[in-house]
């Protein structure tokens, strides 16, 4: 059995750093199939081929295919579509373009790094921006009212599962019109409150030094903090907050810059790319609460 | 084109998807901040960045009969339209929503009752006290339409 780890972790920690990027991002299709019902057949289809075939990986044909399907993704379903279909399209697109150009390496070492340091400088502006974040009031009312929160909400507040739904049932009041208070409303508990505080501060401050560590020049100090800075976040966003393929597109997008001497770095992003697999499936907040 | 000539253009275009991504999210940004769109959708990253998610936004079509004003009861099948109206409610889409309301009624509406002179659907967004999370309702988008107009 340790052998057999050992020969899968030999391969992994020996690919070209592109192969294992494009595999990790068909693994991740493969695992968390995209778009509308029409569209997810043709991409799981299409990503076990590339998983099978070492020729196909390597093929523009499968990759202008692809492109062409998120594309079609974002069309159909606009205005609809999330951050997540964007980012997979220009991740798809720039396995496009290192395909056709045969550089594999470089293209998609180069485009990793600026379309996370983007990504990220995009959701920090975003959260500047939004008054209704800076303040508290997203994680706030995102703990009570988001069912994907509910295990670390519980958790970290220690609400019951009655006081968590008088709650839920305040921010989902229907209103057309200013609030009438009600005469017995449920009061936040200071504790949420408090944790919601932090969850913003901690929040805004890793998403912004993601950015900068990958918009930094490479060499720099910054520059070289980027890989744990990006395990770190999806390994703890996506464990909390479970949205699987968001967390390994951009694990993808980290691994194409690892060359195969960071054996170190590669592990990480494969943990990181485990850890979200596990917590997304397997409820272990709800585990850990239960203790 | 030749395999050289195509390999050549996809090296000197590999910054396109960065630069795509600049574009797209910097025009997201301003319509957003600008128009009724929600920061969650259009590609700017504006996800889990405000409490004005599609899922909690609201939307009301009445019809006007003589002077009466009926709520109407968004029908199943015209679900994804509602949704896309939601998240995006420009004067297009809720005119077309109406005019998919309008052909709804027409198909399944009482024969008998006074004739629909227009539709009106408005959108609301949630905004949520700091301290209490109370919510409250805010019209973001509404429109008018008169039946039969184009």
């Amino acid at each position: 059995m340790s052998q057999t780890l050992r020969g899968i972790w030999r391969e992994l920690a020996d690919m070209p750093r592109a192969d294992l990027a494009l595999r990790l991002l068909l693994v991740a299709l493969l695992f968390q199939p995209v778009g509308q019902r029409w569209l997810r057949p043709l991409f799981v289809a299409l990503a076990a081929l590339g998983l099978l075939s070492p020729r196909a990986l390597r093929s523009p044909a499968l990759w202008i295919a692809l492109t062409a399907l998120a594309v079609a993704r974002l069309a159909s379903g606009w205005p609809n579509q999330d951050n997540h279909a964007f980012l997979l399209a220009w991740w798809l697109l720039a396995a496009t373009l290192a395909a056709l150009a045969g550089e594999h390496d470089r293209i998609l070492a180069w485009n990793g790094r600026k379309l996370v340091g983007l990504a990220f400088a995009f959701a920090t502006l975003w959260k500047v921006l939004s008054p209704d974040f800076i303040d508290g009031r997203f994680f706030r009312v995102s703990l009570v009212d988001d069912v994907r929160f509910e295990d670390f909400t519980r958790l970290a507040v220690g609400l019951d599962s009655v006081e968590l739904a008088e709650l839920r049932e305040l921010v989902r009041e229907h209103q057309d019109g200013v609030f009438a208070a009600w005469p017995d409303q449920p009061a936040p508990p200071a504790r949420l409150l408090a944790v919601a505080d932090a969850l913003t501060a901690s929040t805004l401050a890793i998403e912004a030094a993601v950015a900068i560590a990958f918009l930094a020049p490479l060499g720099t100090f910054v520059s070289r903090a980027r890989h744990a800075l990006l395990a770190i976040f999806c390994a703890a966003t996506y464990a909390l907050a479970p949205v699987a393929g968001f967390g390994w597109l951009l694990l993808s997008m980290g691994i194409a810059q690892c060359e195969p001497e960071k054996r170190r770095t590669r592990l990480a992003y494969l943990v990181a790319f485990a850890v979200v697999l596990f917590a997304t499936r397997w409820p272990w907040l709800r585990v850990l609460r239960s203790w | 084109m030749t395999s050289a000539r195509i390999q050549a253009w996809a090296a000197r275009a590999s910054a396109l998807p960065a630069w795509l991504l600049v574009l797209v999210a910097a025009a997201q940004v301003v319509a957003a901040r600008t128009g009724p769109i929600s920061p969650w959708l259009g590609g700017g990253f504006g996800m889990f960045s405000t409490t004005d998610a599609p899922s909690r936004r609201h939307l009301h079509a009445v019809a006007l009969r003589e002077g009466l004003r009926e709520e109407l009861e968004l029908p199943d099948v015209l679900r994804l339209s509602v949704r896309k109206a939601k998240s995006f409610p420009s004067e297009r889409r809720l005119r077309a929503l109406a005019r998919e309301l309008e052909a709804h009624l027409r198909e399944t509406g009482d024969p008998h009752s006074a004739p629909l002179e227009a539709i009106t659907i408005t959108v609301y967004r949630v905004r949520f006290d700091r301290e209490t999370l109370a919510p409250s309702g805010e019209p973001i988008a509404s429109l008018r339409v008169p039946v039969g107009a184009e």
